[in-house]
């Protein structure tokens, strides 16, 4: 008999609760609402002289809007509730040479809090040229039930997560990357949604595991909070939810099945699609079903540690963001009027905002204008809330590191869309 | 492709959203909506209260005004303050359309204390500023717009969406300035630029510049496009026209130019406004030469206050001719010192009595002295189209008529000299169609000088320094008002009555012979001595007022026969009708008196004279300087 109610996921690590327990979440969600009434007064300007300069005060209206609107979303987002469901279940790991982490992600599944007989485990090993094979082996001594997969050679991820759900027999496929750790509780919550026949696929969430190795490990755990527990929160609204993430995410076997074989085969302006997997099968589950997001279905993850890895990782992401966008924005229309909207929407700011930046900031180097120093305001400000929303809800110094991360973003990453743009055919793989 | 792949791609239908959908279009429908509402509601949906016939008219001009304090500018505190302190002074906003239903005779009455506010070039800051003060005071205001700037898109100017709203609201009332104003143009075959709106432009493909037709049909064009443009953006008719330079007869000695600019005054707007000193304006103005005063940045609600004040002529009697403002400089400079007024400046000074366009017939007394050069006593005409003066040098001295950046046409010279550095005696008595003048104590000369047409404007001193820095001084200053004196006598005067009007001629402004005897059967003529009474009115400088006398049997229809009595007077140019009530019951010579009231503010420059007055009439002491019906003595 599975328990009806599962504990509640602490989200916040309390050491004790002493008076900043309380003291902080108040006053930043005090600093949070300032912020949000004075980025509405700014744009009253926006509206009231509209006119003056149409195409800035539309940007900077819809980016404004687009930015409350996932914090006024994400408020009311509400993960899938705990109703006991209990599927058979199929959890994937492909991957390529993690031979460090491969023991850790399988041990970890089989540490669920999820009826063994319910449950299996299936490594793919995609002709990794380490011990990753060996390692796979040794936890199969561990336990006897895990099926491994050995290519052999290397044929890449898809064919790996595509081999996984051919041999998987239970009904929901939950892909776990080889470097992400679930929680005990992850497996019995994130099935959880899939008691609505509509719902294809869900996301979990994902928490940075080394946050506090370094600086770029640091601005990324904020990052990555904001962007599951907001941004996707928000998306999750409308069952529209833009990328499972594949550190974390459960597919229904049946629907997976429907597209396997086009998924694997699916090319892009004549290139095979080999990277950005996890979106691609997103947009397919997006089609025809919905897909949400689920809070309370965590696992932690390890995030690139040097800046060379992480801009690699960020590039393909890029690549794939411009591929799946433009392929998505094909059928998003036919969503829900809001998801459709904000889809759009969020797809146009990434185009344009190098042109905003390099007009507001790089050009007044180059002599070129003025130092707008409204958009400089305007930016810290909105990375402030981001900041402000994460301390609110974890109580956690790293808060901070938000804030430069928008910065981070601003000035450096911002030019790699232009970039993906332009090399989106070509596939080598950026290996972390 | 396969079916599979097909299948593979087949996606979910928009209708599964139908709801969703609906709700949002319904949403955004309703959200635009009430946003256009709530952009273009109406704040002030009323015209003024009730008036009365004869009101003051007082109009105010700004150029920019900002949010924060500026010395460059009048700043939105300030302007606050001004207009509260206007408002606890008994003054009351009125807007365009109700000043030139005034002038076109549609409204009979405006506020005793109106004010109209306006603001020039259109800028944004200014909207900004002054727009919450007049949701406050729920007063309206005229913003005038060079529409060049529209069409460039300048950020520093009102758009048009704004501007729509502006005049949606009710507060706002959107005036023309032109379209290119000041923008500089080429003048010469060298390249020298100058203003668009007083330099001939030069023809490079016929190598000259325009002539007066071409100059003169330039800026009426000018003016044409931006009231059609202004009428097209905003939706509304466009009242009035504000000249984008404020003293084109300073600005340019070109006649023709000064001449077009005359012209374009009149032609496409019902109001049209000219800068003054004091921007006082009543019933007898010309709505075409509307007079603003410009509010400069660095005055004070007090300071604005008390100028509003002098030029009402509401200083108490018993202040010194030299109170603050009663005497205001143009050019040059002017203080009190002691019992004196000093005005110099560097070639030129002058001064102007505030009030003083008010007045028809005026006395002015002084004692004068000037350093070099001449002295000149001016009255300008309300529209500025012309001026007399009576003044001189060391030589001799002249009585002349002026047109700006025109001939001189002197009408009368006099032996009288105006010595530099010593102290005359000056009376001047303007009344009638003529004008008297005393110096040293005797007349210059024997009889009251006519002058050919009849200005009512502002009266100044005016000092050339000849070569030298001017500088008047002035003590025992005194200006006041006449009383309008008409002798009534037969239409043909035996030799006795001339004389005893020829004696009292300096202060005696018409003659009144009777003419017209109105009873129940119509009007009777009565024999006229035309051209006795022609050769006395332009020997004297009277007018002729003829009588229409009232038999008690008229009493019936008395306002009917005036009716046909004041056509048949102003068909033989005569300035105005002197109606004889004292056959009359009381109720009757008050009706009269209302019809008459109403009548004169119907006609402009036209004299009706109700006499005996009517001493009980309640209307009297509702103008603010003066009842409607001009009251004569009979002397």
């Amino acid at each position: 008999m599975a328990p009806r109610r599962l504990p509640p996921v602490r989200e916040a690590d309390a050491r004790g609760r002493g008076l900043g327990y309380w003291l902080i979440p108040l006053m930043a969600t005090l600093l949070f609402a300032a912020g949000i009434a004075h980025v509405g007064y700014l744009k009253l300007a926006n509206v009231e002289y509209f006119w003056y300069r149409p195409l800035a005060n539309t940007y900077s209206l819809l980016i404004s809007f687009y930015i409350l609107s996932r914090f006024l979303l994400s408020a009311f987002y509400r993960p899938p509730r705990y109703v006991g469901y209990r599927p058979t279940l199929s959890a994937v790991i492909a991957c390529k040479n993690e031979e460090k982490s491969i023991a850790r992600t399988i041990d970890c599944l089989y540490a669920s809090d999820y009826p063994e007989h319910l449950l299996e485990v299936i490594a793919v090993n995609d002709g990794s040229t380490d011990r990753t094979l060996a390692e796979m082996q040794r936890v199969k001594e561990r336990h006897p039930k895990l099926r491994i997969i050995d290519f052999g050679r290397n044929l890449g991820k898809r064919h790996g997560m595509a081999a996984g759900a051919r041999a998987a027999r239970g009904e929901i496929l939950v892909y776990v990357d080889s470097d992400s750790f679930v929680r005990r509780d992850t497996l019995a919550r994130i099935v959880q949604g899939f008691k609505d026949p509509d719902i294809g696929a869900v996301c979990g969430h994902a928490n940075v595991h080394n946050a506090r190795k370094n600086f770029l490990t640091r601005m990324q755990e904020v990052r990555y909070y904001v962007a599951f527990r907001v941004v996707k929160a928000a998306e999750s609204l409308f069952g529209a939810v833009a990328c499972c993430s594949g550190c974390l995410a459960a597919y229904r076997r049946r629907y997976v099945m429907e597209i396997l074989d086009v998924w694997l085969r699916q090319s892009f302006l004549g290139t095979p699609a080999t990277f950005g997997d996890d979106r691609s099968l997103t947009n397919f589950m997006l089609r025809r079903y919905r897909v949400i997001y689920d809070s309370r279905a965590a696992c932690s993850t390890l995030v690139p540690e040097t800046y060379r890895q992480f801009f690699k990782q960020q590039l393909r992401w890029k690549k794939s963001w411009v591929r799946e966008t433009f392929l998505a924005s094909r059928f998003m229309w036919r969503r829900h009027p809001m998801a459709a909207f904000f889809f759009y929407l969020g797809g146009l700011f990434p185009l344009i905002s190098p042109v905003v930046v390099c007009n507001a900031i790089v050009l007044p180097f180059f002599g070129v204008g003025e130092v707008s120093l409204l958009y400089i305001y305007g930016a810290t400000l909105m990375s402030a809330l981001y900041g402000l929303y994460y301390l609110g809800r974890l109580r956690s110094s790293l808060w901070v590191y938000g804030v430069a991360f928008s910065f981070f973003y601003m000035l450096i990453l911002v030019w790699q869309t232009y970039y993906a743009l332009l090399t989106v055919r070509r596939n080598h793989w950026g290996t972390r | 492709m396969s079916p599979r792949i097909r299948r593979a791609y087949r996606t979910r239908t928009f209708l599964r959203d139908a709801v969703a959908w609906l709700t949002l279009l319904t949403l955004g429908a309703t959200a635009a909506l009430f946003w256009h509402y709530w952009a273009y509601r109406t704040v002030l949906a009323s015209g003024p209260g009730a008036g009365v016939v004869d009101p003051l008219i007082v109009v105010l001009a700004y150029d920019r005004v900002v949010e924060d304090v500026d010395v460059r500018h009048v700043d939105k505190e300030q302007l606050r303050e001004q207009l509260q302190a206007l408002q606890r002074d008994g003054f009351e906003g009125i807007g365009l359309e109700s000043l030139a239903r005034f002038y076109r005779g549609e409204l009979e009455t405006l506020p005793a204390r109106s004010l109209v506010l306006t603001f020039d070039h259109g800028y944004l800051s200014t909207a900004d500023a002054v727009d919450p003060i007049l949701r406050e005071l729920k007063w309206p205001a005229a913003m005038f717009v060079m529409t060049e700037r529209q069409e460039r898109r300048d950020p520093f100017f009102l758009y048009w969406p704004r501007l729509r709203r502006m005049a949606a609201s009710g507060l706002w009332e959107i005036g023309s300035h032109g379209r290119l104003g000041h923008i500089p143009i080429q003048v010469d075959a060298a390249g020298e630029e100058g203003p668009f709106f007083i330099r001939r432009a030069w023809l490079p493909n016929e190598g000259r510049a325009e002539n007066g037709d071409e100059f003169a049909a330039r800026a009426l064009r000018d003016q044409q496009v931006a009231r059609a443009t202004i009428e097209e953006e905003v939706g509304r008719p466009v009242l009035a026209y504000a000249p984008p330079l404020k003293d084109v007869a300073v600005a340019t000695l070109d006649p023709e130019v000064v001449q077009a600019h005359e012209e374009a005054l009149g032609t496409f707007h019902a109001l049209a406004f000219v800068d003054d000193l004091f921007g006082v304006n009543d019933r007898l103005s010309d709505p075409h030469h509307l007079k603003r005063m410009r509010v400069a940045p660095r005055w004070s609600a007090d300071v604005l206050q008390k100028r509003v004040a002098m030029a009402f002529g509401e200083a108490p009697q018993e202040a010194s001719e030299l109170a603050p403002w009663r005497w205001v400089p143009r050019a040059g400079e002017a203080r009190s010192e002691g019992d004196s007024l000093v005005v110099y400046g560097p070639a030129r000074a002058d001064v102007w009595r505030a009030a003083s366009q008010l007045a028809d017939e005026w006395v002015l007394e002084a004692d004068v002295r000037i350093e070099s050069g001449q002295l000149w006593i001016v009255q300008e005409s309300a529209d500025l189209s012309e001026e007399w003066r009576w003044g001189g040098d060391a030589v001799a001295s002249h009585l002349q008529r002026r047109q700006p950046a025109s001939t001189v046409e002197t009408l009368a010279s006099f032996p009288a000299r105006i010595e530099p550095g010593r102290m005359h005696r000056l009376k001047v008595v303007r009344r009638g169609a003529g004008v008297w003048v005393e110096w040293d104590g005797r007349p210059v000369a024997e009889r009251p000088s006519h002058l050919p047409s009849m200005p009512r404007g502002s009266v100044g001193l005016v000092v050339w320094g000849g070569g030298e820095p001017a500088q008047l001084t002035v003590k025992n200053l005194r200006f006041s008002e006449l009383d309008y004196r008409a002798r009534p006598m037969p239409g043909q005067p035996s030799a006795e009555q001339v004389q005893a009007a020829i004696r009292d001629s300096p202060a005696l402004a018409a003659l009144s012979p009777l003419w017209l005897e109105a009873g129940r059967d119509g009007l009777r003529e009565q024999p006229l001595d035309r051209d006795l009474l022609a050769i006395l009115s332009r020997r004297y400088g009277w007018e002729i007022l003829p009588t229409v006398r009232l038999r008690p049997d008229a009493a019936g229809a008395p306002v009917a026969r005036l009716g046909e009595a004041m056509a048949l007077v102003a068909q033989q140019n005569f300035a105005g009708l002197r109606i004889d009530t004292s056959g009359l019951p009381p109720e009757t010579r008050q009706e009269i008196e209302t019809w008459a009231r109403a009548e004169e503010s119907r006609w402009r420059r036209f004299r009706l004279l109700v006499e005996p007055p009517h001493g009980t009439l309640a209307t009297d002491t509702t103008g603010p300087h003066r009842g409607g019906v001009r009251k004569g003595a009979n002397s």
